[in-house]
Protein backbone atom coordinates (compact mmCIF):
# COMPACT_ATOMS: atom_id res chain seq x y z
CA UNK A 1 0.00 0.00 0.00
CA UNK A 2 3.16 1.92 0.60
CA UNK A 3 3.37 2.16 -3.60
CA UNK A 4 0.89 4.35 -5.37
CA UNK A 5 -0.17 2.00 -7.47
CA UNK A 6 -1.06 -0.54 -4.41
CA UNK A 7 -2.93 2.63 -3.07
CA UNK A 8 -5.11 3.30 -6.15
CA UNK A 9 -6.31 -0.34 -5.71
CA UNK A 10 -6.61 0.37 -1.91
CA UNK A 11 -8.59 3.13 -2.82
CA UNK A 12 -10.49 1.21 -5.69
CA UNK A 13 -11.72 -1.55 -2.83
CA UNK A 14 -13.04 1.19 0.16
CA UNK A 15 -13.76 4.66 -1.83
CA UNK A 16 -17.14 3.95 -2.03
CA UNK A 17 -17.70 2.12 1.45
CA UNK A 18 -16.71 4.86 2.87
CA UNK A 19 -18.02 7.41 1.26
CA UNK A 20 -21.53 5.52 1.72
CA UNK A 21 -20.40 5.55 5.46
CA UNK A 22 -19.19 9.30 5.83
CA UNK A 23 -22.48 10.77 3.71
CA UNK A 24 -25.25 8.53 6.31
CA UNK A 25 -23.00 9.73 9.14
CA UNK A 26 -22.81 13.43 8.00
CA UNK A 27 -26.39 13.26 6.73
CA UNK A 28 -24.82 15.62 3.49
CA UNK A 29 -23.71 14.39 0.61
CA UNK A 30 -21.28 17.14 -0.48
CA UNK A 31 -19.82 16.42 3.22
CA UNK A 32 -19.54 12.65 2.58
CA UNK A 33 -17.84 13.32 -0.31
CA UNK A 34 -15.38 16.22 1.24
CA UNK A 35 -14.86 14.23 4.30
CA UNK A 36 -14.23 10.82 1.95
CA UNK A 37 -11.20 12.48 -0.37
CA UNK A 38 -9.49 14.21 2.85
CA UNK A 39 -9.61 10.85 4.25
CA UNK A 40 -8.11 9.20 1.36
CA UNK A 41 -5.49 11.84 1.13
CA UNK A 42 -4.50 12.07 4.84
CA UNK A 43 -4.43 8.24 4.62
CA UNK A 44 -1.75 8.26 1.21
CA UNK A 45 -0.43 10.90 3.31
CA UNK A 46 0.59 8.97 6.35
CA UNK A 47 1.01 5.55 4.67
CA UNK A 48 3.95 4.94 6.16
CA UNK A 49 3.03 5.31 9.71
CA UNK A 50 0.60 2.41 8.86
CA UNK A 51 2.41 -0.69 10.47
CA UNK A 52 -0.38 -3.57 9.58
CA UNK A 53 -0.50 -5.91 7.30
CA UNK A 54 -3.60 -7.29 6.27
CA UNK A 55 -6.22 -5.71 4.48
CA UNK A 56 -8.66 -5.45 7.36
CA UNK A 57 -6.29 -3.82 9.22
CA UNK A 58 -5.74 -1.26 6.33
CA UNK A 59 -9.62 -0.68 6.42
CA UNK A 60 -9.68 -0.48 10.05
CA UNK A 61 -6.86 2.49 9.84
CA UNK A 62 -8.78 4.37 7.07
CA UNK A 63 -12.07 4.25 8.56
CA UNK A 64 -9.89 5.16 11.97
CA UNK A 65 -8.55 8.72 9.88
CA UNK A 66 -12.11 8.92 8.38
CA UNK A 67 -13.80 8.53 12.35
CA UNK A 68 -11.44 11.56 13.14
CA UNK A 69 -12.53 13.21 9.98
CA UNK A 70 -15.81 12.77 10.99
CA UNK A 71 -15.58 14.09 14.83
CA UNK A 72 -13.61 17.34 13.55
CA UNK A 73 -16.15 17.62 11.06
CA UNK A 74 -19.08 17.61 14.32
CA UNK A 75 -16.67 20.06 16.29
CA UNK A 76 -16.47 22.58 13.63
CA UNK A 77 -19.43 22.17 11.52
CA UNK A 78 -16.89 21.86 8.42
CA UNK A 79 -14.60 19.28 6.57
CA UNK A 80 -11.00 19.34 6.80
CA UNK A 81 -9.52 20.15 3.60
CA UNK A 82 -5.65 20.04 4.85
CA UNK A 83 -4.01 16.62 3.40
CA UNK A 84 -5.90 18.04 0.28
CA UNK A 85 -3.94 21.13 0.05
CA UNK A 86 -1.09 19.36 0.96
CA UNK A 87 -1.84 17.48 -2.50
CA UNK A 88 -2.71 20.41 -4.43
CA UNK A 89 -5.37 18.73 -4.56
CA UNK A 90 -9.43 20.10 -4.43
CA UNK A 91 -12.50 17.47 -4.74
CA UNK A 92 -14.03 17.09 -7.83
CA UNK A 93 -17.09 19.22 -8.36
CA UNK A 94 -20.49 17.50 -6.75
CA UNK A 95 -23.19 17.93 -9.78
CA UNK A 96 -26.52 17.73 -9.07
CA UNK A 97 -27.06 14.21 -10.84
CA UNK A 98 -23.86 13.07 -8.94
CA UNK A 99 -25.61 14.14 -5.51
CA UNK A 100 -28.62 12.83 -6.49
CA UNK A 101 -26.72 9.16 -6.76
CA UNK A 102 -24.92 9.83 -3.79
CA UNK A 103 -27.92 10.35 -1.98
CA UNK A 104 -29.66 6.85 -2.99
CA UNK A 105 -26.13 5.25 -2.81
CA UNK A 106 -26.57 6.12 1.21
CA UNK A 107 -30.33 6.34 1.31
CA UNK A 108 -30.28 9.45 2.72
CA UNK A 109 -34.00 9.78 2.85
CA UNK A 110 -34.54 7.62 4.82
CA UNK A 111 -31.80 8.59 7.32
CA UNK A 112 -33.54 11.66 7.54
CA UNK A 113 -36.97 10.44 7.79
CA UNK A 114 -35.40 7.84 10.76
CA UNK A 115 -33.82 11.27 11.93
CA UNK A 116 -36.57 13.51 11.92
CA UNK A 117 -39.40 11.27 13.15
CA UNK A 118 -36.45 10.76 16.53
CA UNK A 119 -36.36 14.43 16.87
CA UNK A 120 -40.36 14.76 16.73
CA UNK A 121 -39.66 12.05 19.94
CA UNK A 122 -37.44 14.32 22.02
CA UNK A 123 -39.21 16.98 24.63
CA UNK A 124 -39.60 20.52 23.68
CA UNK A 125 -36.58 21.77 25.53
CA UNK A 126 -33.98 19.03 24.36
CA UNK A 127 -35.28 19.98 20.53
CA UNK A 128 -35.10 23.53 20.74
CA UNK A 129 -31.57 22.77 22.67
CA UNK A 130 -30.37 20.53 19.93
CA UNK A 131 -31.67 22.88 17.31
CA UNK A 132 -30.08 26.00 18.91
CA UNK A 133 -26.57 24.11 18.95
CA UNK A 134 -26.67 21.96 16.26
CA UNK A 135 -28.63 23.71 13.58
CA UNK A 136 -28.03 27.05 14.22
CA UNK A 137 -24.36 26.25 15.56
CA UNK A 138 -24.95 28.93 17.94
CA UNK A 139 -21.97 29.08 21.12
CA UNK A 140 -23.12 27.72 24.32
CA UNK A 141 -23.15 30.72 26.27
CA UNK A 142 -26.30 31.84 23.11
CA UNK A 143 -27.79 28.62 24.09
CA UNK A 144 -27.84 29.21 27.06
CA UNK A 145 -29.05 32.79 27.41
CA UNK A 146 -31.64 31.42 24.78
CA UNK A 147 -32.95 29.08 27.00
CA UNK A 148 -32.48 30.88 30.52
CA UNK A 149 -30.31 28.52 32.16
CA UNK A 150 -26.48 28.20 32.87
CA UNK A 151 -24.18 27.16 30.19
CA UNK A 152 -23.34 24.02 32.02
CA UNK A 153 -26.46 23.24 31.79
CA UNK A 154 -26.61 24.28 28.50
CA UNK A 155 -23.83 21.43 27.33
CA UNK A 156 -25.27 18.66 29.08
CA UNK A 157 -28.30 19.02 27.84
CA UNK A 158 -27.63 19.15 24.38
CA UNK A 159 -24.59 16.22 25.06
CA UNK A 160 -27.66 14.04 26.94
CA UNK A 161 -29.80 15.15 23.77
CA UNK A 162 -27.46 13.71 21.36
CA UNK A 163 -26.58 10.31 23.06
CA UNK A 164 -30.08 9.69 23.35
CA UNK A 165 -30.34 10.29 20.12
CA UNK A 166 -27.75 8.38 18.75
CA UNK A 167 -28.56 5.48 21.06
CA UNK A 168 -32.47 5.51 18.90
CA UNK A 169 -31.20 5.89 16.08
CA UNK A 170 -28.95 2.53 16.59
CA UNK A 171 -32.02 0.77 17.15
CA UNK A 172 -33.35 2.00 14.21
CA UNK A 173 -32.46 -0.83 11.54
CA UNK A 174 -32.26 1.71 8.83
CA UNK A 175 -30.25 4.10 10.71
CA UNK A 176 -28.19 1.77 12.73
CA UNK A 177 -24.83 2.27 11.01
CA UNK A 178 -25.27 6.09 10.79
CA UNK A 179 -24.08 6.35 14.77
CA UNK B 1 -22.45 -9.76 -9.85
CA UNK B 2 -23.43 -6.73 -6.99
CA UNK B 3 -20.78 -4.86 -7.82
CA UNK B 4 -21.80 -4.66 -11.31
CA UNK B 5 -25.20 -3.91 -10.78
CA UNK B 6 -23.97 -1.21 -7.80
CA UNK B 7 -21.94 0.31 -11.08
CA UNK B 8 -24.51 0.12 -13.12
CA UNK B 9 -26.91 1.88 -10.47
CA UNK B 10 -24.53 4.69 -9.45
CA UNK B 11 -22.23 5.52 -12.71
CA UNK B 12 -22.01 9.17 -11.66
CA UNK B 13 -20.47 7.99 -8.51
CA UNK B 14 -18.42 5.81 -10.22
CA UNK B 15 -17.19 8.86 -12.27
CA UNK B 16 -16.60 10.72 -8.86
CA UNK B 17 -14.18 7.70 -8.06
CA UNK B 18 -12.11 7.77 -11.17
CA UNK B 19 -11.79 11.62 -11.09
CA UNK B 20 -10.12 11.52 -7.37
CA UNK B 21 -8.87 8.39 -7.92
CA UNK B 22 -6.62 9.78 -10.90
CA UNK B 23 -6.32 13.17 -8.98
CA UNK B 24 -4.55 11.58 -6.13
CA UNK B 25 -2.70 8.97 -8.26
CA UNK B 26 -1.44 12.22 -10.50
CA UNK B 27 -0.62 14.10 -6.81
CA UNK B 28 1.11 11.38 -5.90
CA UNK B 29 3.54 11.38 -8.40
CA UNK B 30 4.14 14.69 -8.88
CA UNK B 31 3.94 16.81 -5.33
CA UNK B 32 7.49 16.72 -3.67
CA UNK B 33 5.78 16.43 -0.25
CA UNK B 34 4.56 12.66 -1.07
CA UNK B 35 7.85 11.11 -2.50
CA UNK B 36 10.71 9.20 -0.26
CA UNK B 37 12.49 10.99 2.29
CA UNK B 38 15.64 10.40 0.33
CA UNK B 39 13.95 12.06 -2.87
CA UNK B 40 12.98 14.62 -0.72
CA UNK B 41 16.18 15.61 0.19
CA UNK B 42 18.09 14.83 -2.71
CA UNK B 43 18.17 17.96 -4.29
CA UNK B 44 19.00 19.61 -1.24
CA UNK B 45 22.18 17.22 -0.54
CA UNK B 46 23.15 17.99 -4.58
CA UNK B 47 23.24 21.41 -3.31
CA UNK B 48 25.31 21.23 -0.47
CA UNK B 49 27.94 18.68 -2.18
CA UNK B 50 28.13 21.24 -5.07
CA UNK B 51 28.93 24.12 -2.71
CA UNK B 52 31.18 22.48 -0.31
CA UNK B 53 33.43 21.75 -3.69
CA UNK B 54 33.01 25.33 -5.08
CA UNK B 55 33.56 27.96 -1.75
CA UNK B 56 36.94 26.32 -1.29
CA UNK B 57 38.12 26.39 -4.85
CA UNK B 58 36.61 30.17 -5.23
CA UNK B 59 38.15 31.32 -2.31
CA UNK B 60 41.84 29.91 -3.03
CA UNK B 61 41.44 30.96 -6.98
CA UNK B 62 40.76 34.55 -5.38
CA UNK B 63 43.99 34.31 -2.72
CA UNK B 64 42.22 34.41 0.31
CA UNK B 65 44.51 31.85 1.59
CA UNK B 66 48.20 33.32 -0.31
CA UNK B 67 50.46 34.92 2.08
CA UNK B 68 51.18 38.23 0.93
CA UNK B 69 54.26 38.87 -0.72
CA UNK B 70 55.79 42.00 -0.09
CA UNK B 71 55.25 42.59 3.36
CA UNK B 72 56.19 45.82 4.67
CA UNK B 73 57.89 46.14 7.90
CA UNK B 74 58.12 49.67 10.07
CA UNK B 75 61.18 49.35 11.25
CA UNK B 76 63.94 48.85 7.89
CA UNK B 77 66.74 46.44 9.96
CA UNK B 78 63.13 43.73 9.71
CA UNK B 79 62.34 44.86 6.14
CA UNK B 80 66.00 44.09 5.39
CA UNK B 81 65.95 40.50 6.99
CA UNK B 82 62.81 39.81 5.43
CA UNK B 83 63.84 40.37 1.77
CA UNK B 84 67.01 38.57 2.41
CA UNK B 85 65.46 36.01 3.77
CA UNK B 86 65.44 32.46 1.55
CA UNK B 87 62.80 29.89 3.29
CA UNK B 88 64.48 26.57 3.51
CA UNK B 89 61.93 23.66 3.95
CA UNK B 90 63.41 20.96 6.05
CA UNK B 91 66.21 20.10 8.82
CA UNK B 92 69.00 22.61 8.59
CA UNK B 93 72.13 19.94 7.47
CA UNK B 94 74.52 22.28 9.59
CA UNK B 95 74.71 24.92 12.28
CA UNK B 96 72.66 24.73 15.68
CA UNK B 97 69.58 23.55 14.50
CA UNK B 98 70.88 20.75 12.48
CA UNK B 99 70.16 17.03 13.66
CA UNK B 100 72.82 15.83 16.00
CA UNK B 101 74.41 19.54 16.85
CA UNK B 102 74.59 20.78 20.37
CA UNK B 103 72.26 23.86 20.81
CA UNK B 104 73.92 26.66 22.76
CA UNK B 105 72.31 28.20 25.27
CA UNK B 106 69.91 31.48 24.08
CA UNK B 107 69.79 34.34 25.57
CA UNK B 108 66.31 34.65 27.81
CA UNK B 109 65.90 38.13 25.81
CA UNK B 110 64.61 37.68 22.04
CA UNK B 111 66.49 39.69 19.81
CA UNK B 112 65.05 43.04 18.39
CA UNK B 113 66.66 44.43 15.40
CA UNK B 114 64.95 47.58 16.10
CA UNK B 115 65.75 47.87 19.00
Amino acid sequence: MRQPEAFGDFFDAYFEDLLRYLTRRACDAEAGLDLTAESFAQAYLSRRRFRGSTEGEAAAWLYRIAKRQLARYFRKGAAEQRALRRLGLERPELDLETERQLERLASLNEVRVALSAELNELSPARREALQLRVIDELPYREVARRLEISEAAARARVSRTLRELAAALNQNPITEEVT
Amino acid sequence: MTNQVDETRFPAVDRLRETLRADLMRAARTSPRTRPRFFRRRRMIAVVVVLLAIIPAALAGAGVFDSPDDVEYECPEAQRQHDDSKVVVGAPVEGPDAPGSVRQEASTQPEDPCD
